[in-house]
């Protein structure tokens, strides 16, 4: 019973592994860059366990980044794929343009959140004070990745896109 | 030859329907804005009821300093001596909103007031709101289904009642900002672009912003994508319309401060991540059943499934344990009385004394809704011919939304535009058919069809098979196929022509009615509109603009006028220090603090329950007991409405029963059962003593026996119980002139107390262990 199970795996291994190999190669530079963002999603939550969650907001939005880069990447890849009947008639520079669109706005929302003044309900200092604070060394940490990692991908992704394409 | 002139009059029809449909939906517009114009005609333009107060006062302070202000404001002027944080309690939707156009239009050298811009706004918004439903009817079912969906929208009491001119308040904007946002993600999951995902998720920001019903939307989105995977619609646009709306949506929700983590820690929003992860799940495995055979594919699910069973297991074990360990599972309050209409009572009672959360009453959706009550089951079935994803979701938003404004009445706003919708798709089809029959019996002639084209229906006479020809978008026959084909997203066409190749092969059949019937069908749907009209012109004239701060009666020396309340804040603007505090009941706070601009003790925000309570136990108790609770409050006046002298329901006696119970709630020594007799709450002779002696009674029946010599309470029909009595520890101060609202002053402590100086000293500066064992009584009181 488990020797079957073992050859099956290995068999839906094996033709998983041919039928992905026949996807064209700008498809399967999404798929990495997808698998980039997750991955590191994952290294922030990690990080958080270990740490602790202060300043919650800036884990939140260094977390909600990154899935929502891999979400818009996926919708990208939808689009662009061209065995979608669907999206047959949707030009592949069009989808790329809303890709951008809302990856702009997906990152001014996360750079206005990452340092959110969100003691302000419990206090009543000023502004000013609290800025300085929050900025501590794991939401640091969150705007190292966030600001060099992921615009970075997506500037290379734009550039592969457009040599593959 | 012949092709090409039936293009042109065909186009030419078509840019006439265009033409025909702006004019119509700009007239829709000025209906919606000047139906609610009946209150500033009939009063004047003020701002109406408790909660406007609040955001108007807030708008003015926008306004005068800016916003960085307004983001940090502290309030110290509310719920003296603990205050309340604006900028982190208010949701600033419907404040941003009226400053920016206060901005604009000063900017522009107009000069309008901060008062006339807020008295205006709602107006404005709920034009905007009829467009929006005709752009999101449009989506579900054409043109016509949204002309007829806005005009309803324009002019439905429930919708009336929230939104007049003056009525300042959240729902003005947030029903607008709703809608829109459904249209929206309709549109997204019509044509697939991320394009519209993003602006849904920006619309579904400004609803967040304005208005705590924005957990509607959040709910109802993933309930409809559960719905549309769960009956195999699952398709590429629906994952683009869900996931980045989800990732977008949770971001920008946690932007505003009112919301802040709740976004992601209350059980609310739970629906919503937990349709993410099964969307996820459902898109992988399509996509892995695109890349495998048959056979492998089987062999991955059994794989799978028994590995996924221990994954799900070891998740759900730590989440269950986590979530339950809360009390209320998560959920807020307000949110559990609306899944539990009997939570509210049992365990929160300021939620269950507003008038606002009572279940409705069967004649209220009448009177609210109108006609569209019985037009929505007809709609409903319309949208299952065909079913599309749109459609669904319409039908899920009428049905979640008739459940909600069942437990509520405040929640019949939220179904007034579904009912809009779902009419206006019946009427549209019901005009469908007619106009049909009438036009295709007075042709009389069988048309011959286009070449090529085999997206028609085809009707049946009583002998001969007839194919429709491709009729112009005014004629609202076949608009669905056509409104969709005339756009840009062709992939709809494509649908369309592979299932209306498979119906040419079926050949649907269709009755074309007999001429005079369907004449005099359509004559008695336009008398059912006029109905309708007549209606909804009536409820918002008589019952919806009443701005009650201002009341009106007619009486045989013709209209009077009360204004009372004005009367009273004036004076306490005028003959009061800045930094007095007045101390009322919660529902006059708003008003105080905008038009006396004094410190109120508690006001309508209602968010400290012990705060009110001890506000009602000081109204509930004997007058010394009171005297001491207000002097530990720093309170100067207390304000007091009575609508004895002109019979006016709704005063501060009759919200008497509310205070005992709150200030019960919190301090047991006060007990309902000793206000009442027999179960009986009664202000005559016949009341407890306990009642006769507490400081309600007192201070709202002080001298009301000089008024006709007999003490005869025209609200409750008797003569009162007490009628001669001294006030020992307040002073009257002053009284409207219709007696409606009394306000009093507490006097200081007298300077020399003679005899018993040193022990009524001790007891009063007393610890409250020791009062307890020298008063000796069982029930602690925690003022003696």
């Amino acid at each position: 019973m488990a020797r079957s199970t073992t050859r099956d795996a290995q068999a839906l291994i094996q033709s998983l592994r041919s039928a992905y190999v026949a996807t064209p190669t700008n498809l399967k530079i999404i798929d990495l860059y997808v698998i980039f963002a997750i991955s590191t999603a994952l290294i922030q939550v990690v990080y958080m366990a270990i740490v602790g969650s202060f300043p919650f907001n800036s884990f939140l939005s260094g977390v909600l980044s990154c899935v929502g880069t891999a979400v818009l990447a996926v919708c990208l890849r939808i689009q662009v794929n061209k065995e979608n009947k669907e999206f047959k008639d949707l030009p592949p520079e069009r989808a790329f343009a809303d890709f951008v669109l809302c990856n702009l706005v997906l990152h001014l929302v996360i750079m206005n959140f990452i340092v959110y003044i969100n003691s302000f309900i419990f206090n009543r200092r000023s502004v000013s004070d609290h800025q300085s604070s929050s900025v501590s060394s794991p939401c640091k940490k969150t705007i190292f990745i966030e600001t060099l990692a992921i615009p970075r991908g997506i500037y290379r992704l734009s550039e592969m896109f457009q040599l593959a394409a | 030859m012949e092709v090409s002139e039936n293009g042109k009059s065909a186009s030419l029809r078509q840019a006439f329907g265009n033409v025909l449909s702006f004019f119509i939906l700009l007239l829709v517009g000025v209906l919606a804005f000047s139906i609610r114009l009946f209150s500033v005609i009939k009063y004047e333009s003020v701002i109406h009821e408790f909660d406007p107060y609040f955001n108007y006062r807030v708008t003015q302070y926008l306004t005068k300093k800016g916003i960085y202000e307004f983001w940090n404001w502290f309030d110290d002027r509310s719920w003296y001596p603990l205050g309340r944080v604006i900028g982190g309690t208010v949701y600033p939707g419907l404040t941003l909103t009226a400053g920016s156009i206060w901005w604009l239009l000063n900017s522009l050298n107009v000069p309008l007031s901060v008062e006339t811009v807020c008295v205006f706004t709602s107006p404005i918004f709920s034009a905007n709101a009829s467009w929006a439903t005709y752009l999101l009817t449009k989506e579900v079912k054409g043109t016509g289904a949204g002309l007829t969906a806005a005009a309803l929208l324009a002019m439905v009491p429930s919708y009336i009642s929230r939104s007049v001119a003056g009525s300042y308040d959240n729902e003005a904007v947030a029903i607008f900002a709703l809608i829109f946002t459904f249209y929206l993600y309709l549109k997204t999951l019509n044509t697939g672009s991320l394009f519209y995902a993003t602006l849904n998720a920006l619309s579904y920001f400004y609803m967040v912003c304005s208005w705590g019903g924005y957990t509607f939307i959040i709910n109802l989105i993933p309930m409809h994508v559960l719905l549309c995977i769960v009956t195999g619609r699952y398709s590429a646009r629906l994952y683009i319309a869900y996931a980045p709306f989800v990732v977008l949506g949770t971001l920008l929700a946690s932007l505003v401060p009112v919301v802040g983590f709740n976004a992601v820690m209350t059980s609310e929003h739970f629906a919503s991540f937990l349709i993410f992860i099964i969307i996820h799940v459902v898109a992988f495995v399509y996509y892995i059943k695109g890349l495998l055979s048959q056979k492998m594919f089987n062999v991955a699910v059994a794989l799978v499934v028994s590995f996924g069973m221990v994954v799900c297991c070891a998740v759900v074990s730590v989440l269950v344990p986590l979530v339950a360990s809360s009390p209320t599972k998560g959920w807020s309050g307000r949110s559990l009385s609306l899944l539990d209409p009997t939570y509210a009572s049992k365990y929160i009672p300021i939620i269950d004394s507003v008038s606002e959360h009572q279940p409705p009453t069967w004649p209220s959706y009448f009177m609210d809704i109108n006609v569209l009550a019985f037009l929505v089951p007809a709609g409903i079935i319309a949208c299952f011919e065909p079913l599309s994803d749109a459609s669904s979701f319409v039908v899920l938003y009428i049905v979640t939304s008739v459940y909600f404004s069942g437990v509520m009445v405040r929640l019949m706003l939220v179904l007034a535009p579904a009912a809009c919708i779902m009419s206006g798709i019946a009427l549209s089809e019901a005009f469908n058919v007619l106009t049909r029959s009438v036009k295709f019996q007075l042709s009389g002639v069988p048309e011959k069809s286009q070449s090529g084209d085999t997206t028609s229906r085809i009707a049946v006479t009583q002998s001969e098979v007839v194919k429709t020809e491709k009729q112009p978008p005014i004629d609202k026959t076949e608009d669905t196929i056509k409104e969709r084909t005339s756009k840009k997203n062709k992939k709809k066409e494509k649908e369309h022509e592979e299932k209306a190749s498979l119906k040419s092969q079926i050949q649907k059949r269709l009755l074309v009615l007999p001429l005079e019937t369907s004449i005099i069908a359509i004559l008695l749907l336009v008398l059912l509109g006029a109905f309708y009209v007549v209606h909804c012109v009536w409820a918002a004239a008589e019952t919806y603009s009443a701005p009650s701060i201002v009341l009106t009666s007619y009486s045989d020396d013709g209209l009077q006028v009360f204004d009372d309340f004005r009367e009273a804040y004036a004076w306490l603007r005028h003959n009061t220090e800045v930094d007095d505090k007045v101390a009322s009941w919660w529902d006059y706070g708003y008003q105080t603090t905008a038009m006396a601009n004094r410190t109120v003790i508690v006001d309508n925000n209602t968010w400290n329950n012990t705060h009110i309570a001890t506000v009602g136990t000081a109204m509930s108790s004997p007058e010394k007991a009171a005297w001491e609770i207000f002097n530990s409050l720093d309170v100067k006046y207390v304000l007091v409405v009575f609508g004895g002298f002109i019979g006016y329901l709704g005063d501060d006696i009759d919200k008497f029963l509310w205070m005992v119970r709150i200030g019960g709630g919190v301090f047991p020594h006060i007990k309902e059962s000793d206000y009442l007799r027999d179960d009986e709450y009664r202000i005559d002779s016949q009341a407890p003593s306990t009642m006769l002696n507490c400081l309600m009674y007192k201070l709202s029946y002080y001298r009301f026996v000089e008024t006709d010599g007999k003490g005869f309470d025209r609200a409750r029909e008797t003569e009162i119980g007490k009628k001669y009595f001294e006030l020992n520890y307040f002073e009257e101060v002053f009284t409207t002139h219709h007696w409606m609202v009394r306000i009093y002053k507490l006097k200081s402590l007298k300077n020399r107390i003679r005899g018993k100086a040193k022990k009524s000293k001790s007891s009063s500066e007393g610890s409250v262990t020791t009062s307890l064992k020298r008063s000796g009584k069982i029930k602690r009181n925690p003022w003696h």
